[in-house]
């Protein structure tokens, strides 16, 4: 079903993740041209496309940047910064095309249309997420592809897109960026996280801590000593021995259904959008 | 009061109870003589004692006693004559002239007789060598911390000890409840039964020991403790003959008290014992009839070390005379510590960050 050019694993070798990154680096830096000249250059089947594809082309001059498209005019400079450095280190990691688009214009199409096809026209890259604010159609969106289909199950993007409405609620729309891609960073790539660091290193004190202090106490005689043990010395003989039951008692409760969010096994939902390509994710109205 | 030494009969050397053939030994012609002979001269020797023997001047005594209690008491070796100075409490020792182990008879009979002892089995070569064993098998003492040469002291002493057998009548009543949980669908299901667990009957509590000296430091005289009973015998004064030994000052009327709190704490955790099968038992009553006690006053074996660190302290230790099981604080080398914490703490950190990263 996937039109996929490379069915590749989650995890595969570093080559890959190398080559990805490669053409990643190469289209992007071969500018913005090249990217149009590709995806003007796709097959489309039908007329509709066609259509959407040309109307989008007064869009695509405008663009210089393909990882922060603010049409909308949502961002600040600053935020636009921050949210370029955080698909920076994400793409790095996962070599995925990772887009934050704002459109207050969606051309009539449907916000998951309008993103899939974006991503369709502004990557040649398989993997890749897009985060997209539809002011047109008040929709907060996110689209995965190739492996990030994979990675983000339909658990996953609830979160992904609980943080993001949470900020977009408050017209934060900067900040719903940077918490998506906070979340989504949590699933695309192993990493530590400051919180984790803090647990580890007091665990650590904790472990050394211990080791320092059992050795001193027990060198200076501070546990242990003589036990008298019942075991050796002691006896009983019984002369009296009852088991008498009383009664008995049932309690019973409700078991909630896991969400699955503990691991990567849940389910996802795809389906197959603009391009004929699979994508996954979801979207929240507001 | 009798000052006691045991003579060779063959050629009238002093008689020493060797650990090693635990029998006793005379260090001038080698000869060996087991309990039984001993036994047998002792008559022989006791007149012999007498004769030799002095009697304190009991006036010199009373006066010097009256002026200071705790002062050190004299009496006159048997086989030199010279003056032994001595501890209220000191029941055998060596003449510091002649280097005679002397008995001090009086303080090991009548009512300080001890019921039994346990002889030394460690001689004072081997106890040395387990002392320097044990000191160097540990890890976080400094290095080359001990060594013979500083060993300042070592020397066995009987130590007074206090060992009572108890006989209880228990009865108990607790709650025994079992609980087993299933699911079935989206429901769990928890069944609790609960029993009403009875227990009667006669507890039996062996060798609860106590420290029967003052002086001594509690926590090294009883950290040698268990020693092996089944070794124990009746006492005779030979035993102590070429040890140091020390006769009681604490009564079991001071211990009674202790010693039945802790026979009871036993009791209890006895008759507990016996309810089984259940996930969870609760005590809901527990009572503890005493209704025979047994308090033997014992002799165990203690190899005492002193010992003079490179730091000028001084470092005391007691070894089980039986098995060689040494007790006491032990000088501690900090960097080892801190680098072994410091290591932990890495290691500990390096695999926290792994699991964090993973997860």
């Amino acid at each position: 079903m996937r039109m996929r050019k490379k069915q590749s694993t989650y995890f595969e070798g570093k080559k890959v993740i190398l080559a990805l990154l490669l053409t990643c680096i190469f289209v992007m830096g071969s500018g913005f041209s090249a990217n149009a000249a590709e995806s003007t250059g796709k097959n489309y089947s039908t007329d509709r496309q066609i259509a959407i594809n040309l109307s989008n082309h007064e869009v695509d001059s405008s663009l210089e940047n393909s990882q922060v498209t603010d049409q909308a005019g949502l961002l600040s400079q600053s935020e636009i910064e921050e949210i370029e450095s955080q698909i920076e280190k994400m793409e790095e990691k996962t070599g995925w095309d990772v887009m934050a688009v704002t459109t207050d214009d969606a051309q009539g199409m449907n916000a998951t249309y309008y993103a899939e096809k974006w991503f369709d026209d502004y990557t040649t890259c398989d993997d890749g997420i897009i985060f997209f604010i539809d002011m047109d159609n008040r929709e907060l969106i996110m689209r995965t592809f190739g492996e990030a289909i994979d990675c983000i199950n339909d658990a996953k993007r609830d979160k992904i897109l609980d943080a993001g409405f949470e900020k977009v609620s408050d017209e934060e729309y900067g900040k719903a960026f940077e918490a998506m891609l906070k979340k989504t960073a949590k699933y695309a790539y192993r990493q530590i996280t400051p919180v984790e660091a803090g647990i580890a290193f007091v665990i650590a004190i904790a472990a050394g801590g211990l080791t320092i202090g059992c050795i001193i106490g027990s060198y200076r005689l501070k546990f242990g000593g003589y036990k008298y043990s019942i075991e050796k010395n002691g006896s009983v003989k019984l002369r009296k021995k009852e088991d008498a039951f009383v009664n008995q008692f049932v309690t019973h409760r409700h078991i909630p259904k896991s969400d699955g969010s503990g691991g990567s096994g849940g389910k996802t939902t795809t389906h197959v959008g603009a391009g004929g390509r699979v994508s996954g994710g979801g979207s929240r109205k507001f | 009061m009798a000052v006691v030494s045991y003579k060779c009969p063959h050629c009238g050397g002093e008689l020493i109870f060797s650990p090693t053939t635990q029998k006793y030994k005379c260090e001038y012609c080698l000869s060996d003589f087991s309990q039984e002979e001993l036994e047998a001269l002792k008559p022989e020797e006791g007149s012999e004692e007498k004769a030799v023997n002095f009697e304190e001047d009991t006036q010199e005594e009373n006066t010097t006693e009256k002026e200071t209690q705790e002062e050190a008491v004299i009496y006159h070796c048997p086989s030199c004559g010279a003056e032994i100075v001595t501890d209220e409490t000191t029941a055998a020792t060596f003449c510091y002239y002649c280097h005679n182990p002397v008995v001090l008879s009086g303080r090991v009979s009548g009512e300080f007789l001890p019921d039994k002892i346990i002889p030394f089995a460690i001689d004072k070569k081997q106890a040395t060598e387990k002392f320097l064993d044990y000191v160097h098998s540990k890890k976080f003492v400094p290095k080359a911390f001990f060594n013979k040469q500083q060993i300042e002291k070592i020397s066995g002493v009987y130590f007074p000890y206090w060992m009572v057998d108890m006989d209880m009548e228990g009865s108990m009543q607790a709650e025994g409840r079992n609980v087993r949980v299933w699911r079935s669908g989206d429901t769990e299901y928890t069944e609790t039964k609960v029993y009403r667990v009875e227990r009667e009957g006669d507890v039996h509590l062996e060798d609860i020991t106590k420290n029967a000296l003052k002086k001594s430091n509690a926590k090294l005289a009883e950290g040698v403790l268990p020693y092996d009973v089944s070794k124990v015998q009746k006492f005779h004064m030979g035993f102590l003959s070429g040890f140091l030994a020390e006769k009681r000052d604490i009564e079991r009327t001071e211990l009674n008290k202790q010693v039945q709190q802790e026979a009871n704490e036993y009791g209890e955790k006895i008759l507990r014992g016996t309810v089984k099968g259940y996930s969870s038992i609760s005590v809901k009553s527990c009572h503890l009839n005493q209704t025979q006690e047994n308090w033997d006053y014992t002799m165990l074996p203690v190899w005492t070390v002193t010992y003079k660190g490179k730091n000028g302290k001084m470092y005391y230790y007691s070894m089980n005379g039986q098995d060689g099981k040494v007790y006491g604080e032990l000088p501690i080398d900090y960097k080892k510590v801190w680098i072994l914490g410091g290591i932990v703490f890495g290691l500990v950190l390096i695999l926290a960050l792994i699991g964090g990263y993973l997860l």
